[in-house]
């Protein structure tokens, strides 16, 4: 069977070092980054099914982020996650990923991967 | 020491909730990193339950993560308290030092969001200053907050303090200083009125990149 591949960017490396683990076991093909260089650099060498990005990361907002990946993949999925808990983010997130691609710290595990596997059958 | 006016007042409220927003986003991350730990334990638990075999060493990792995580939080906790407690006194006697670190605790995810790192550099002997607290925090948030959109070449920026006679003067160095727009900036919103209120004033420091807040030892009036 094929594994959906998942890019996952925040830079916060414990959450995202821990998140690629727990998808993996859940059979994800999960890579991830700390930054938004590192996550280009990523995306430049492997195609991906879903990026799962932080709403925002040192010197860039996801959602700048998100389009400078889509000029490298334009097919590429993506899932904004976030911390903040206004109205405004939520209103930034919601619009540029869609309400129901928007997930709030602490992820439910299972719920994200849902998610991604949704977005990836899509696809295919 | 003056009044404070009431809009300045407003302002003041603004950058009590931003700093609250920013603590509890800070924490919120903290959470988020215990909670994949422990949903990883619990998910290398069913594994070992399933499959036999846990990987000791994986488990102590996390448990170090965890108790590194538990630590963070507790440092923001204490800053959260201590930047809450600036509002008790309208004036006290204080280390500028340690008021300067938590300022600078503070503001770290506002100049991590700009790429930028801040250093607090120790004065060497200790310097006391009789003033409000929270205007004056509220005064080097607001200077910070400037740096972060006018940062030098190295992105990083260095606060430094001394005392001569009975005039303090905090050094902010690491920001386009020299550009048009950057004072203009530093003097926007509730600039005046903070620096009537502490008596301060502020100039472009003796070399490039460099400003400087002149604060008296103590408040005008008192």
């Amino acid at each position: 069977m094929k594994h959906v591949r998942v890019l996952l960017v925040d830079d916060e490396e414990d959450l995202v070092v821990t998140l690629a683990e727990r998808l993996a076991i859940r059979g994800f093909d999960a890579d991830w980054a700390v930054t938004a260089d590192s996550a280009l650099e990523l995306l430049r060498g492997k195609t991906y099914d879903v990026a799962v990005l932080d709403v925002k990361l040192p010197g860039i907002s996801g959602l700048e982020l998100k389009n400078h990946m889509a000029e490298i993949d334009s097919g590429l999925n993506f899932i904004f996650m976030t911390g903040h808990g206004s109205q405004e983010d939520f209103m930034a997130g919601s619009a540029a990923a869609g309400e129901s691609n928007y997930l709030w710290k602490p992820v439910d595990i299972d719920a994200l991967a849902q998610k991604i596997k949704r977005m990836a059958n899509r696809d295919n | 020491m003056p009044a404070f006016p009431q809009t300045a007042g407003w302002g003041g409220l603004k950058f009590f909730g931003r700093i609250s927003a920013s603590i509890s986003h800070e924490l919120k991350n903290a959470l988020s990193i215990v909670n994949e730990n422990a949903g990883l334990l619990e998910d290398l638990a069913l594994l070992a339950d399933s499959k036999g075999g846990l990987d000791i060493e994986r488990v102590k990792a996390l448990s170090a993560s965890i108790g590194r995580q538990v630590k963070r939080a507790d440092n923001i906790i204490r800053n959260m308290n201590k930047f809450a407690h600036t509002v008790d006194f309208e004036i006290k006697t204080f280390d500028l030092q340690e008021y300067l670190e938590l300022t600078a605790a503070v503001s770290a995810r506002l100049l991590a969001a700009k790429s930028m790192t801040l250093k607090v550099i120790p004065a060497g002997q200790q310097v006391s200053l009789t003033t409000s607290p929270f205007f004056l925090l509220y005064l080097i948030w607001h200077l910070l907050d400037c740096c972060s959109q006018w940062p030098g070449p190295e992105k990083s920026l260095d606060v430094s303090f001394s005392r001569d006679g009975g005039v303090i003067s905090i050094c902010f160095k690491g920001c386009m200083t020299q550009e048009p727009g950057f004072m203009t900036q530093v003097m926007d919103g509730d600039s005046q009125a903070l620096l009537t209120l502490l008596g301060a004033n502020i100039a472009p420091g003796t070399r490039p990149h460099e400003m400087e807040v002149h604060i008296p030892e103590t408040p005008p009036g008192v």
